[in-house]
């Protein structure tokens, strides 16, 4: 599956306002289990020391539905 | 304490005693009209990691629900345009789009979706969880599965 958030977009919102991309370090990963599969992306300040977040988003992809089991009782 | 993926129950009892939840396209009367096709409003609320959500929830609550810049209270409505359907001997319903929460900023770690009714008390339907996360300045965005036999979000058997 392609990551959710493989493209780059020209610019952000970031805790600092919209900022270009070309400014900030992407890192993406996915937080994968048998639940669901969190395709994450997050931007930091280049040369940042402190190595701070100013963006992050997730987009979950659901795995499971949830099914409740109709059963057919009897009449004695 | 520990949010748990789960239909609720109370939701079992409702859909047995029938015209509370009216999920999908408003193709039926219902309770509220007679003649008039109606559809509930169903929403899909957030909860801290360290709150919990599972099958004895009855209503959405505030308690536990993460808070932030961008997010409101009660979160968001969901697409509800696909109607319930019958597939083999079961019955399924999906929300017909992604949920989506734009442009917010929730630092405490969250793991969990409430759908509910806001038509009707705010009565719970189900919870799902997911790996912890966090957002910052970002958008949250939920992927539905496909509603199919063995994927839908709310299944039948």
């Amino acid at each position: 599956m392609k990551h959710h958030f493989e493209d780059t977009p020209e610019s952000v919102t970031t805790i600092h306002g919209v900022m270009p991309t070309s400014a900030l370090v992407k890192k993406t990963g996915i937080d994968s289990d048998e639940r669901a599969d969190m395709h994450w992306v997050e931007y930091r300040l280049k040369g940042d020391p402190t190595d701070t977040i100013v963006h992050r988003s997730v987009h979950g992809y659901l795995k499971q539905g949830l099914s409740l089991f109709g059963e057919q009782g009897q009449m004695n | 304490v520990a949010n748990t993926q789960a239909i609720c129950t109370s939701f079992k009892g409702e859909l047995l005693i029938g015209s509370v939840h009216q999920l999908g396209s408003p193709t039926i009367t219902s309770r509220t009209s007679l003649t008039a096709p109606t559809v509930d409003t169903i929403k899909a609320a957030l909860y801290l990691a360290s709150a919990t959500i599972n099958a004895s929830t009855t209503a959405y609550s505030a308690t536990g629900e993460v808070s932030g810049t961008g997010y409101t209270a009660g979160g968001v409505a969901v697409t509800n345009a696909n109607a319930p359907s019958t597939s083999g001997t079961g019955a399924l319903w999906t929300p017909s789009a992604s949920i989506s929460y734009p442009t917010v900023t929730l630092t405490t770690s969250f793991d969990c979706v409430l759908l509910y009714n806001s038509s009707q008390s705010n009565k719970a339907i189900a919870a799902y969880t997911f790996g912890a996360q966090t957002i910052t300045a970002g958008t949250f965005s939920l992927s539905m599965p496909a509603n199919t036999t063995g994927n839908a979000l709310i299944q039948l058997t």
